[in-house]
């Protein structure tokens, strides 16, 4: 699944330290998530779209239309 | 292991001390660990010489699982879900090849192909499997 973690991330001039300890999650979980290598649970998912103030879609795009 | 006293702070004031928490937890846990192994093993050897009775094992295995079980719970509940997925990666692939080596060892031995299966090889294959699952997951080579 794409995201746009890592450019909604530097936008707001966040390390990836920063953002885990926003999200209470590993750094380890941020930098799988930005690779794509790990998708977040919907929680975490909601966490993450409420802490950028967008919605879920703004921020994952799982490549349907 | 979520910091209840953490309003105000940066995140990555939050994220140092979620790590402290996490390694003052394993701390606590890895001492507990060691005195308890330490009384077992001292208690295990009275009991073979027949210093104490050898029913003393019975609820001393069983105290050392509840707690290890309860430990096992309270761990999942504060790490994060990349490493609980970790974790059951590498768990699952470490019961499959335990399940899997015993069986079919059992097998040959039944048809008298092999010695019957060597308990402390199983298990070393199967805990072997179970670091190395961990360790690729870790890595993120999947």
């Amino acid at each position: 699944m794409n995201n746009r973690l890592k450019v909604l991330r530097a936008e707001r001039n966040w390390s990836q330290a920063e953002l885990a300890g926003q999200l209470d999650v590993s750094r380890q979980a941020i930098n799988a998530i930005e690779t794509g290598k790990h998708d977040p649970s919907l929680p975490l998912a909601f966490r993450i779209a409420r802490l950028f103030e967008m919605t879920i879609e703004e921020i994952f795009d799982d490549g349907h239309e | 292991m979520t910091d209840t006293n953490s309003a105000g702070l940066s995140g990555e004031e939050r994220l140092k001390n979620r790590r402290r928490a996490y390694w003052k937890y394993i701390g606590w846990a890895m001492g507990i660990a060691f005195v308890a192994g330490t009384v077992g093993g001292v208690l295990a050897i009275l009991a073979v010489k027949g210093v104490v009775p050898a029913w003393v094992l019975y609820p001393l295995t069983g105290a050392a699982l509840i707690a290890f079980a309860w430990f096992s719970y309270d761990y999942f509940r504060r790490i994060d879900e990349l490493d609980l997925l970790d974790n059951l990666w590498a768990t699952t692939v470490g019961f499959y090849v335990y399940f899997a080596l015993e069986i079919c060892w059992l097998l040959f031995n039944r048809a008298g192909l092999t010695p019957p299966p060597d308990d402390i090889a199983v298990l070393g294959i199967s805990m072997l499997a179970l670091v190395l699952t961990y360790g690729w997951r870790k890595l993120r080579w999947n």
